[in-house]
Formats: structure tokens, C-alpha cells, sequence
């Protein structure tokens, strides 16, 4: 240090003779296992989210390519009945259950897959104030 | 660092070991109890690892790590969760080999009366202090590291000295 002011010399020669106190048994062994454990929780969300998600939007989207029409023409003639142009018409949708529950697990991945990128974000964030 | 940056966790044990001593210190002499600097250090370390990306190696890594270590103990201590360190908590350490015996007790009593003193002062006098006497950091390195301009680290730093000149004189008339 070679920027000392006269008037901090008394102090500084007392301060700067005072020990380090020593680390506590176990310091870098817990950061250390909080830094490891850190990385991969993030990671396994982002696997778990895949797995629910990823096959059940496969089999949405199987199924609008299969069913599209189907269900194009479903949605015109709710619209038309809704509108109430032609008192005649009728309107329905047939939904199967597995396609009822691919969106849920899609909506469950979706969660995990935001807590995931949130908690990725804030990582990136926190930084002390 | 390149490794560190690149998210090698085994490199940033390296800086744990390199930094650790330094930082626990910083933050005991700032929250004055052994277990909060424990946690403030080790939450420096953490978030610091978190922060990596926003580090930027052009400038020194101590400083740095030492805003994130005073943030976190000043925040500790702004939550009103500091208490005062005892005498016997105080670590015991081997005295230096050069010092009598005599000369070190004297030496000993006057450190431990600065510290003493020193534990009377607002937290961000205790910080700048420690930071500047203790870690022996340059007057920019101290401002770098507290995150405020260079001319308010040293009116910080010359209130504080007299504060504990003051404290230190009443002291010792109080004794004589």
C-alpha cells in the first residue's frame, strides 16, 4: 500500500496488525456443495419438463395433422351457431380423453419449464442489492 | 478464471480457497458474529458464482468479490440480525515469531481495543475500514469494492478514523 495518508498511519499500523481470524472448519466443502448442487437442479427440471411436454405435443400435433379438418369444420359450425345465422345448424366437437390429457401435461411442463427459466434467470440476476 | 467463467466448478474451488480466508474476515469485521460472517461469506461466494457472467476480467476479482461480501454482510446487518462479538470469541492465533512477549501483549491489547472500538461504528464505516486497513486495499479498490465514488470513501474513511480516535482517547483518559 503506498498511497497511505499521514493521517491514517496510526490506525493502519493498528488495524492492519490485527490476525485473520482462521475459516471455519468445512467453509469451502459448503460452498462447494452449494456451487455443485446449483447447476444440475435447473437441469433436471428442464429434463423433466421436456419429457411431459415434448411426446404429448407430438401426439397434438399427429392428431391436427390427422383430425384438422375435422376439427376446422367443428370450430366453423360452433361459430356459425354461435353467431346465430342459421337457426338449423347444429355444433359439436368429439374430444378424445388422451388429447385432453396431453394438454395438461403439457400445461405441466410448461410450469416446470417457466419455474426452470426463472430460476435460471434469477441465478443470473443475483447479485447482492 | 477462464475456467470459472466457462462454469468449471472445480476451478471456482480454487478461488473459495484463494478468497475464502479474506472474505470470512471482511465479513466477520463487518457483522461482528462468527456465524453470520460464515453465512455472508459463504452466500458472497454463492451469488458470486451465480454472477459470474457479469464479471468482467479486465478487472481485478477481489474487488469485486468483496462488494458482493459487503453487500451481503451490511445487508445482514441492516436487517438488525448483527450482535456484538465478545473477547473470548475471538480467534486465538499463534503470536508472530519476530515479537516478544511483552511487546505483543501490548500490541494485542491495542488491536483489540481498535477492533473494540471499531465494532462501535456504522456498518459502512466498519466496512470501508475494513476494507482499506485490514484487506489493505487501494482508496479506488475500496470504492470499486462498496459500489460508491472514490470521494465518499474517503470522507467515509476520515470520519471513521476520527470516530475511533475519539473512542480510542476517551478510552484511555477514562483508564489514566
Amino acid at each position: 500500500m503506498n498511497d497511505l495518508e499521514h493521517d491514517e498511519l496510526e490506525i493502519h499500523a493498528l488495524l492492519s496488525a490485527a490476525r485473520p481470524a482462521p475459516l471455519p472448519i468445512g467453509f469451502r466443502d459448503g460452498v462447494m456443495r452449494r456451487v455443485r448442487n446449483d447447476g444440475p437442479a435447473t437441469r433436471w427440471e428442464w429434463i423433466f419438463a421436456a419429457a411431459l411436454a415434448l411426446p404429448s405435443l407430438a401426439y397434438l400435433v399427429w392428431g391436427l395433422a390427422v383430425h384438422g379438418a375435422e376439427l376446422g369444420a367443428s370450430i366453423s359450425a360452433i361459430l356459425v351457431a354461435a353467431q346465430g345465422l342459421d337457426q338449423t345448424s347444429g355444433a359439436d366437437v368429439v374430444v378424445d380423453g388422451l388429447a385432453v390429457i396431453s394438454l395438461a401435461l403439457v400445461g405441466i411442463g410448461s410450469a416446470v419449464a417457466a419455474h426452470a427459466m426463472l430460476r435460471g434467470t434469477k441465478q443470473h440476476r443475483m447479485i447482492a442489492r | 478464471m477462464q475456467r470459472c467463467l466457462s462454469g468449471d466448478a472445480d476451478a471456482y474451488e480454487a478461488l473459495v480457497e484463494r478468497y475464502g480466508g479474506r472474505v470470512y474476515n471482511v465479513a466477520l469485521r463487518i457483522t461482528h458474529d462468527p456465524d453470520a460472517a460464515r453465512d455472508c461469506a459463504q452466500d458472497a461466494f454463492i451469488r458470486a458464482y451465480r454472477a459470474l457472467h457479469q464479471y468482467d476480467p479486465a478487472y481485478p476479482f477481489g474487488p469485486w468479490l468483496f462488494r458482493i461480501t459487503t453487500n451481503a454482510s451490511l445487508n445482514f446487518v441492516q436487517r438488525g440480525r448483527g450482535r456484538e462479538i465478545t473477547v473470548e470469541e475471538l480467534p486465538e492465533d499463534p503470536e508472530p515469531p519476530e515479537s516478544g512477549p511483552e511487546l505483543s501483549a501490548v500490541r494485542k491489547e491495542d488491536v483489540q481495543e481498535v477492533l473494540d472500538a471499531m465494532a462501535l461504528l456504522p456498518p459502512a464505516y466498519r466496512a470501508a475500514l475494513t476494507l482499506r486497513h485490514i484487506q489493505q486495499l487501494s482508496y479506488q479498490e475500496v470504492a470499486d469494492s462498496l459500489g460508491i465514488p472514490l470521494g465518499t470513501v474517503k470522507t467515509h474513511l476520515h470520519r471513521a478514523r476520527a470516530a475511533l480516535k475519539a473512542t480510542l482517547a476517551e478510552r484511555r483518559d477514562r483508564r489514566s
